[in-house]
């Protein structure tokens, strides 16, 4: 061999256990109040608050900029931020809202009234994503520094107009093109200028995002007790949990698989965080009027059978194991806007039967039933890859449940992207199972059943129902928060008795942190590491007493000494064949 | 030198007019796909049609195709490679730092299972047929057959359980490095589970061409004669062998330069390596297509020139190419 490949074998391995070799300590413990939380959602898209669609940006978003207000845990009371003080007369559609007159940008500058409109009127543009939020607002005028008076129509603006949308400072966002800010600029100066308890100091695309505490806070009660937070993105779960066993992290979210809870229960320095629901899971029956899915599932009997031949209660049981509950509407049981006297159908398979023979679907010589007119009930479900157990979950009603009462299904799952072209716009789809989140403290999740939807990319069974279009409207409409939810009553009774979907369960976030860490509450809906609650980084603080890292200094030293035996036996092995010839 | 000459040419401007194709066939190959991607990134109910139309016009998908695709070629002749749909920035600006990552644990893996690859290879060869053979091949075989997330799953195991050592992300986060050196440190420690397990992942290939090439080289005249003449072992490898089995490995070497970055992006998904492979996976499932076709751009114009020095190394090894 000669000397340039023996050289540079030797620098090969000698850089391969090198690399091992620096492995360091986990001297996180010198920095014990910046908490570490890894997301697996959907990744981060961008910082602007007016065209992010991303949880996580949402949820950062929501610690450097104030909203007026927030929503306390339970969802049913608005509770103050920038604005000190409000008042909302529903007669005559009109709310004034006061700001606290101690509220100031990290750059020192006060926040006003003009911040507060401009924000409103970004808001307000086509491409923002908050438009819908803010489109019942007519007007808004500023009397003072710190008054601002809307003037709207429905008493849907009290449920999402006050609490969503970020304001942003006018002496900064004035300059930029706000369609198409990134949200955040690392080389202007200064950085980063907001209202909230952090600021952002450092935005890694695909790593992480870190906020810092702002000194200059306004509000002293909800002063944070750590120094920083880092957001670090992560696109597998698995990777996740053992980057949180490792101790690189110190909690998770939004969610982990009920396979993986074991992995946390045995962690002993693991807390384990169950919390309000914000996602449902459904089966949608393609009912559009003009679909190319089988035509059987246009007719309710077939529905109301199909519905009736689901043991949801065992099938929830099965596929979350406890950490999910079966449902009979569009929202989780604990949402505010639920109607509790509506249950999931029964099961009873023989309920199933005698509705789909006494409609003329007749049982075939194969065993499967054939409609009146001589169409099989095959159908096919479609259901995201992703979703692994969402699969099971179809496969088991197609094999468990609805072959008992002469309906043959099979199972396809592939990516939402072939899901979405197969749906829309031509409706080619029989049934799809997939998932909605549904925003906690408001009843908009029910515009997805709008006739308008089908268009939009949005409604993925088709549902047409001008009775239905107009009852929301009503409910847009309404005067009153409680006859906003009465009319949202109405509308899940519509849809339970129609059946475009067949909702199934809610899963419950599975979470969990460092036992390093304490003061994280767990009642707010999505839970303290889902991306909605805006008060876990204001509480959490660290224990009294940290662990140091791990001391690995003898592996390190073995390592070495390894390292340094290997190159010595090489070199050698170099000289010595030099010599030879 | 006038036949090297026109060789070199010939082969530029082939590499020149395949980039051309590459670059026309990338804004097909992704639109083709189904599903697009404002339904994939905004899957909202809240939207009205008039901010889906927005969308649409932001991006561009309102347009004629044909009209994007000459938009696209101009873009991508002058160096614009569009806006990412996801990421609202350039793709430049999120391609860049995400290549860069990737070169960081793709180079020294590359150089490590090729450097593996030829030392087993030999003395699998050299010893065909015997117990160590036999082990070499096999473990060769078993580490390229292995999925490579499950090797990568089994790694973190172990680094669990021995304590310390980083299994995910490129740096700890939330450290104040005192220096450059101390950085270095960091990223070597967090690149140590994802390199050791891409080298193993990669090796084999390497192993088995060329044990199979040099097996070859053995039964040659030139070397049965080598070895009548008395010459020991390790000069028949190699001085006799070694450069003449070296040819097929030059190819593989090139070939897999691109498909090495897309093999990553399983290691980079269980390491949470935020590198191009992680990228493209991500892009792909939200039909990002700005982002698809810069990436796909970058490893395609990587593979096109590996290929063209492997042309050239190709030609020096071996005169005769040249001048067919």
């Amino acid at each position: 061999m000669n000397k340039g490949i023996k050289i540079f074998i030797a620098l090969a391995i000698a850089a391969f256990l090198l690399a091992g070799s620096f492995t360091i300590p986990n001297s996180r413990a010198s920095s014990t109040s910046t908490f570490i939380v890894g997301w697996g959602g959907t990744a981060l898209d961008n910082l602007n608050p007016f065209t992010t669609y991303a949880q996580v940006s949402l949820w950062i978003l929501t610690n450097v900029y104030d909203t007026l207000c927030v929503f306390s845990a339970n969802q049913t009371q608005l509770l103050p931020d920038l604005a000190q003080s409000w008042q909302i007369y529903p007669g005559n559609g009109t709310a004034v809202v006061h700001l606290n007159p101690n509220a100031k940008w990290s750059d020192g500058l006060p926040v006003t009234s003009q911040d507060v409109n401009y924000s409103y009127y970004l808001a307000a543009q086509s491409w923002s994503r908050l438009y819908p939020y803010v489109n019942m607002i007519t007007s808004i005028s500023t009397p003072d520094e710190n008054t601002v008076i809307f003037h709207y129509h429905g008493a849907l603006f009290q449920l999402v107009a006050l609490n969503n949308v970020f304001i942003v400072p006018y002496h900064i966002w004035k300059n930029v093109n706000a369609s198409t800010y990134f949200g955040y600029n690392s080389t202007s100066s200064p950085h980063f200028v907001g209202s909230g308890p952090f600021l952002i100091t450092n935005y890694t695309p695909n790593q992480y995002v870190q906020i810092t505490k702002n000194p200059n806070y306004f509000n002293k009660n909800r002063m944070p007790h750590i120094d920083s937070v880092i957001f670090q993105f992560f696109t597998s779960m698995t990777t996740m949990i053992s980057a949180f066993q490792a101790g690189q992290i110190d909690a998770f979210g939004p969610y982990v698989e009920p396979s993986q809870v074991g992995l946390i229960k045995n962690d002993t320095n693991a807390v384990l965080v169950i919390s309000p629901s914000v996602e449902y899971f459904y089966l949608s029956f393609n009912v559009y009027p003009h679909g190319q899915g089988n035509p059987t599932l246009r007719d309710v009997n077939v529905r109301h059978a199909l519905a009736h031949a689901i043991d949801l209660q065992n099938l929830t049981q099965l596929i979350w194991h406890g950490y999910a509950v079966p449902t009979a509407t569009q929202f989780p049981p604990t949402h505010p806007y639920a109607d509790p006297s509506l249950k999931p159908y029964s099961y009873n398979i023989t309920l199933a039967n005698q509705i789909l023979d006494s409609h003329g679907y007749k049982m075939g010589p194969n065993g499967y039933r054939v409609s009146p007119n001589g169409t099989p009930l095959k159908y096919t479900i479609i259901v995201p890859s992703s979703m692994p157990e969402e699969i099971n979950a179809a496969n088991i009603i197609a094999t468990n449940y609805w072959s008992k009462i002469g309906v043959q299904t099979t199972v396809q799952a592939m990516d939402t992207g072939t899901m979405s072209s197969i749906i829309w716009p031509d409706f080619k789809q029989d049934i799809d199972l997939w998932d909605w989140l549904v925003g906690p403290a408001d009843p908009t999740i029910l515009s997805v059943f709008l006739s308008t939807q089908t268009e939009t990319g949005t409604s993925d069974s088709g549902y047409t129902n001008l009775s239905y279009d107009a009852l929301y409207n009503q409910m847009v409409n309404a005067s009153t928060l409680q006859e906003v939810k009465n009319i949202s009553y109405q509308l899940q009774v519509t849809l339970y008795n129609d059946l475009p979907y067949l909702p199934l369960y809610c899963p419950e976030p599975i979470q969990s942190y460092s036992k390093k860490w304490t003061n994280i509450s767990t009642d707010y809906p999505g839970g303290p590491f889902g991306g909605y609650d805006w008060r876990t980084f204001l509480t959490v603080e660290p224990l009294s007493s940290v662990p140091q890292g791990q001391n690995n200094t003898m592996l390190y030293i073995g390592i070495g000494i390894i390292v340094v035996i290997i190159i010595a036996a090489v070199a050698y092995i170099a000289v010595r064949g030099k010599k030879k010839k | 030198m006038k036949g090297l000459a026109s060789y070199f040419t010939k082969r530029v401007v082939f590499a020149v007019v395949t980039i051309f194709i590459i670059i026309s066939f990338n804004f097909f190959l992704f639109r083709i796909l189904p599903g697009n991607p404002i339904e994939l990134l905004y899957r909202n109910p809240m939207l009205t049609k008039a901010q889906i139309d927005a969308l649409y016009h932001q991006f561009g998908l309102d347009k004629p195709l044909w009209e994007q695709f000459l938009i696209y070629i101009y873009n991508s002749l002058t160096g614009n490679l569009g806006i990412s749909f996801y990421y609202k920035q350039p793709v430049t600006n999120v391609l860049i730092p995400a290549l860069e990552n990737s070169l960081i644990l793709l180079v020294p893996a590359t150089i490590l299972s090729i450097a593996l690859g030829i030392i087993t290879g030999v003395v699998s060869a050299w010893h065909r047929g015997t117990k160590l053979d036999f082990a070499l091949l096999g473990s060769a075989l078993a580490f390229y057959t292995m999925p490579t997330f499950w090797l990568g799953s089994i790694f973190i195991i172990v680094a669990l359980y021995i304590g310390g050592i980083p299994v995910s992300g490129m740096y700890s986060l939330g450290l104040n490095y005192t220096g450059i050196i101390p950085r270095i440190m960091d990223l070597l420690s967090h690149l140590m589970l994802p390199l050791i397990t891409l080298t193993l992942v990669l090796y084999g290939e390497f192993t088995i061409i060329m044990r199979n090439s040099l097996i070859d080289v053995f039964t040659e005249d030139y070397i049965i004669t080598a070895k009548a003449k008395g010459a020991d072992d390790k000069r028949i490898i190699w001085e006799h062998a070694y450069p003449n089995a070296l040819l097929p490995m030059v190819s593989i070497i090139a070939i897999n330069f691109g498909l090495v970055v897309a093999g990553a992006v399983l290691t980079e998904t269980v390491f949470s390596w935020p590198g191009i492979g992680l990228m493209i996976y991500d892009a792909i499932i939200s039909r990002d297509y700005p982002i698809l076709q810069g990436a796909f751009l970058i490893i395609s114009i990587t593979v096109v020139i590996a290929n063209l020095i492997a042309d050239f190394v190709y030609s020096y090894l071996d005169p005769r190419i040249r001048y067919k």
